[in-house]
This record gives C-alpha cells, structure tokens and sequence, in this order.
C-alpha cells in the first residue's frame, strides 16, 4: 500500500515536470489540471517545485522547466559544469542569428535535445526529445558541420537540418551547440560564425576541462 | 518549516538535487540521511524512483541520477506559443534579402561562461539575506524590489528572513546600511550599489568577502568586483547599442539626435551612453547634438528637452533615451509643443508604450528587466546551497519595436502593441516577470539602520 503511495507521488511528480513542455500554463490549476493531478494536493504540488527550481514562471506567468531541472538534467549527464552556461549561450545565439539555437548530447546515433531557444527563422520547426542521424557523424571538436536529424512521433518520422558544433566530449558523450535550419532558406554566413565564436568562448571558459 | 511537512514530491526533488555535476554515485543511506525521512518512507521513496527511471543503480547500494532525470535537459527557455501568441512572421522582414542582408549580433560578453564554485558558502536552510538597496527612487527600482519580493514568496521555506534597505541613493548612508545588515547575522548580502566609483564602499565590501561573506551585485556594482561572487544585470550596452542602431537606420543614417541619459555617475547609463555614442559614431550622417541627464525621471526628461528645445528652437530627427522612464517626459514636452514627436528609443515604462502607440511615434524599445530581482535572490539560494553559478547573470533583454519599425539590423522579438499592457497602471513595469500580475503584491518591509 505504502508503495503504492510513493509509485503515485513519482508519477505526480513525472506529470507536473513535463506539463510544461506540452503546453502554455499560465496558472497552478491550469498545470494540475493537464497534470491530470487533483487540486487537493495540486496547488501544494506545485508550489513545492517552484520552490525548489524545478519549475519557473516566464513574465507571462506561464510555467517552464526550472533551472535545476535543467541543472539535474545536466548532472544526469556527469556535465554539471554546463548547465550554468546553456542559457546564456543559447540567449546569444538565438538573438545573434534569430534561429532556434540549442544544446544536444550525442551517444553512438543518438541525440538528446538539450535547452533551446525558439528563434523566429526556425520557430515552425517542431522540437523532439530525442533524434537519430542519418549516417555516423564525424564531429571534430569546434569544428562546425551540417547534419540531418531524425525523429519519429506518431508514427511519422521527420528531418530536421542543424548547424552544429562540438564544444565537449566524454568518455560516453559529445556534447553539441547548433541551430536548427530554415529549411525553405539558404544556410545565412552568418551561422556558422556564431557558432564558432560560441563554441570557442566555451571551450575557453575551462568547460572541456 | 518542519522537515516532516514536505510532501513526497518535494522530497523526490530534493532527491534528485543532490546529486553532484559529475552524477558521482552516492550511498543510500547517505541520501536517506539528508532526507531527514524515516527509512521505510526513504526507501519506499527510492524503490519508486529506481522503478520509474529516474534513479539507476550503481554498485554496492550506490544510487545515481538515470534517464529520466538525462531527460531534464529538454527545456525550452521560452514557453511554447499559444494559438494566438505573439508570432513574428518570418516572411515579414524588410532588408532580409541578399540587397539588405541584416547584420549579425555577434557581441559576446566571456564572462557569462565563467562559473564560480560556491561550494564553500555551503549552508543549511533556511537563510537570512540581507538586501542592500541603492534607492526605490523610479518605478524601475520598485519593480525590481516587488520581484525580489516575489521570488522569495516562491522559496519562503528556505528564508528565514528578508532584510531590505533603502539607501535613497546616498553612498554614506548604504555604507551604514550594510553594517546594519551584517549585524543581524546575514548570511549573504545581495547588494545594489548606490555609486560604482565610491572606494568605502568598494573596501567594505571587499572587506566583508574576505570574511567570508558571499555577496551578489544586482543592477549595480562597485567598479571593483572582486568582492562579488556574482552579480546580476542585463547588457547595458545591448541596450545602448541597439537603441542607437536602430535610430540611425530609421534615419536612414542622417539626421539630428538628441540624447537622455538616466542617472549622472550610475553605471548602467554609463555603459549605455557609451555604446550609443560608439554606434552613432559608424554613421558619419548621424549629428548627436546633446546629451543631458534626467536622473531616469519623467520631469528630467520634460526639462531637460524644454532646454534643448529653447536653445535649438526646431526639433530634432529622434531623441536616444536610455529608458523610457524619461522618455515619456520627453514626448510629453514634445506633444506639448504641438511641434510632432521624433522618433524616441526607450522602453521599461507600459506608459511610454501606450504614448508612443496612442501617437503613432516610431519606437524601439529593450526592457531592462525588472525580474532581475527575482533572479538575484535564486541565485542567491543556489549560493547558499552550494552549486557552481555563473559569475555573471544577464537577464534576457528583448527588443521591442512597432510593427512596420523593423530596420535591416534591428529585428523584433516582440511587437509593441502586443506587449503593452493597456488595463494595467501607467507606470507598471512591462519587465518584472510573473510578480506584475502577482494577485497578491508582497507588502514592503525593512528594517532599521
């Protein structure tokens, strides 16, 4: 019975972190609500991960991914030395370019969507968690390259084209910086220069220490 | 509060934050020790997570963070759009074509990638923090200060107590302040400076750090920063430069510009003038005939134009503010003149929005952001409990603009008739997050010096 309670409180738990991500929330009922979670312990629920930086409200009050959700995540990763950088790095790209800019983690074909910020050149692109490559990817450390991503939901897979750039490896991990591509446009200069100077300001930050 | 008034989301959450930037593996007695629970709700609470990813185990009863948790790093810094949001239209910009191609922002401040171990300010909550206020002389300031506020209703449980002064812009006074403050036992100091040049300040501050006490800057911070383990701002010069930039290309590079400057010696319109004055200098057609200071008042911006007003006896091409806090100062003597308002720069204030729409006066507007009180008291908190933290915090700075006032270089993020706020008060500040429509505002508190 006991663990019952416990399996409900991760599931509660589960349900309010990824709300955000499916829609705009702009008040507590409206996140409990699409939680699926009852208002009884639904307000309580999440004042406490806004307090504790899981969850954050933007200046329309709509809810989003706190930061030490972002951190955790990071950490998840062993990569905790990137998660103070991700939003300001990703602030700058986004502004300096105005496409979607983002933070990825590679293992063998696979990549992890990392933080993004939506840039209006590739704001129509729609964002997976996760993404295969076509073919095995040769990354060399700061150096930038065009790839094709893959996803699949609902039964439908899609590319999507990115201009990215590695800016730290591990033993198990390739953490990348990219944009996602207009795809009804040529690639600007101006990208790849960004993500150059992006990447050498992190690479000399220590952050590949 | 009572430990045993957490509910078992919250523990999971301070769960899964107690886990290093390394995800070292760590025993499960030791995170059952930290909890502060009972072993069988410990326990309990571990099996599930284990159960449902989030947790994975190691080697030996060692637990570390597992997919799930991987999975946090899907975040958007943004909320996703609502049916009817703010959409910028892409097909909609001018000078985007090969003949216009806009120029790249690429201005990059290092120090936003350079990070602070804060592990040795390490403390058990709940914390008292101390706020060294320079002034809550406009209403940018008081914004700033009801976000603050806001952010620690949100934490209330790990604060103890908020303790906020008010310097009134007088360095001699804050100096006293911050002695107060230490006095009643804080264990961190977040400070706004009231001058960046005065060297007392400067030391005693300096002075406190090597005593070990962690101090953060928020919108204002001595010329010395070594005191600071960080300090939180917005790019001043992204503000300056990008005003200016857009005044020059929506005058298609000539014209006569006059500029307001907020407050003489205040480091914020130092670098902002700085960067416009640097700006206005590429265009060799661009004429700045003055600038004046306005102490960011709406009557320093009235008289201050009613005497360049007199002596240039015509008005100018556009008038560069800083802020719209004197803006609407400025386009008040100009409505009163009945001469037609120029082309201004400045946002901050919901009334210069509204003037500036209302009279349809071409505008570009970068919010300095209010919620960057907020911010200073999370970090605050992410000090204290011992996490890396940048060494500098920017708020993000939006550029607000008119539709139809794109120019080649300067893009919109947002529309300025879709980010005024028509119900609410003139004098809100568009830029101070959630705690602008906070239902319930938090009511000023201090304590004496």
């Amino acid at each position: 019975m006991k663990d019952n309670a416990y399996t409900r409180a991760v599931d509660s738990f589960e349900a309010l972190i990824a709300a955000p991500q499916q829609a705009l929330h702009a008040t507590p009922a409206g996140l409990f609500n699409a939680a699926g979670i009852p208002a009884s312990s639904g307000y309580r629920h999440v004042a406490a991960l806004e307090a504790e930086g899981l969850l954050r409200r933007d200046a329309g009050g709509g809810y989003l991914p706190g930061l030490t959700a972002l951190r955790t995540g990071f950490h998840g990763f062993g990569l905790g030395r990137l998660a103070p950088m991700a939003q300001p790095i990703l602030v700058q790209l986004r502004q300096s370019t105005q496409h979607t800019a983002f933070v990825a983690v590679v293992e063998d074909m696979d990549l992890t969507m990392g933080p993004h910020s939506i840039g209006r050149e590739s704001q129509k692109t729609q964002i997976s968690h996760n993404y295969s490559f076509d073919a095995i990817p040769d990354f060399t450390l700061g150096a930038v390259s065009e790839v094709a991503l893959r996803s699949v939901s609902e039964g439908i897979a899609r590319r999507t084209a990115a201009l990215v750039v590695p800016v730290m490896s591990t033993e198990r991990f390739i953490v990348l910086v990219g944009l996602l591509l207009n795809p009804r446009r040529s690639v600007p200069q101006n990208l790849e220069g960004a993500l150059a100077h992006a990447a050498e300001q992190i690479v000399a930050s220590g952050a590949d220490d | 509060m009572s430990r045993d008034d957490k509910s078992n989301v919250q523990r999971i959450a301070e769960i899964l934050k107690g886990f290093d930037g390394n995800n070292t593996p760590r025993r499960t007695h030791e995170i059952l020790d930290d909890l502060g629970v009972t072993r069988s709700t410990g326990f309990g609470l571990i099996r599930a997570l284990v159960a449902a990813d989030w947790l994975e185990r190691f080697d030996h009863g060692q637990l570390r963070l597992g997919p799930k948790a991987r999975g946090l790093i899907f975040a958007g810094l943004e909320a996703p759009e609502a049916a009817d949001d703010k959409t910028l239209s892409v097909t909609a910009r001018p000078g985007s074509g090969a003949a216009g191609a806009a120029r790249p922002d690429l201005e990059w401040d290092p120090a936003l990638v350079r990070t602070v171990d804060a592990s040795r300010f390490r403390k058990s909550a709940p914390y008292r923090i101390g706020f060294s206020n320079a002034s809550t002389s406009n209403p940018w300031r008081r914004a700033m200060l009801q976000s603050l506020y806001y952010a620690e209703k949100i934490a209330q449980a790990q604060i103890s107590d908020l303790l906020v002064l008010d310097a009134e812009d007088d360095p001699a006074r804050q100096l006293q302040q911050i002695d107060a403050l230490v006095a009643q036992g804080i264990d961190l100091l977040i400070i706004s400076i009231t001058s960046v040049n005065d060297t007392a300040l400067s030391d005693r501050l300096g002075a406190l750090a090597r005593q070990g006490l962690p101090i953060i800057a928020v919108d204002r911070r001595p010329n010395d920063r070594s005191s600071l383990v960080s300090f939180v701002t917005a790019s001043d010069h992204r503000i300056g430069r990008i005003c200016a930039l857009w005044m020059a290309e929506h005058l298609a590079g000539q014209g006569r510009v006059w500029m307001l400057s907020g407050l003489e010696g205040a480091s914020p319109a130092l670098r902002r003038q700085q960067a416009a004055l640097a700006t206005f200098s590429d265009f060799p057609g661009i004429q700045v005939e003055n600038v004046s200071y306005t102490d960011w008042t709406e009557q320093g911006g009235y008289q201050a134009i009613e005497k360049v007003l007199a002596e240039a006896g015509r008005p100018p091409d556009g008038v560069w503010c800083d802020s719209g806090l004197q803006g609407i100062g400025s386009v008040r003597r100009f409505l009163d003149s009945g001469l037609g308002i120029p082309a201004h720069t400045g946002g901050d204030l919901n009334e210069m929005y509204k003037l500036c729409l209302h009279h349809k006066v071409p505008m570009a507007a970068l919010d300095y952001p209010a919620s960057m009180g907020a911010r200073a008291l999370q970090l605050a908190l992410d000090v204290l409990g011992g996490n890396t933290v940048p060494q500098r915090v920017e708020e993000p700075v939006q550029i607000v603009l008119p539709r139809g006032c794109e120019t080649a270089s300067v893009k919109a993020d947002s529309w300025a008739e879709l980010h005024v706020e028509w119900d609410l008060p003139d004098d809100a500040i568009l830029s101070q997050g959630p705690a602008l429509r906070s239902t319930k505002p938090t009511p000023e508190r201090s304590v004496s010096a």
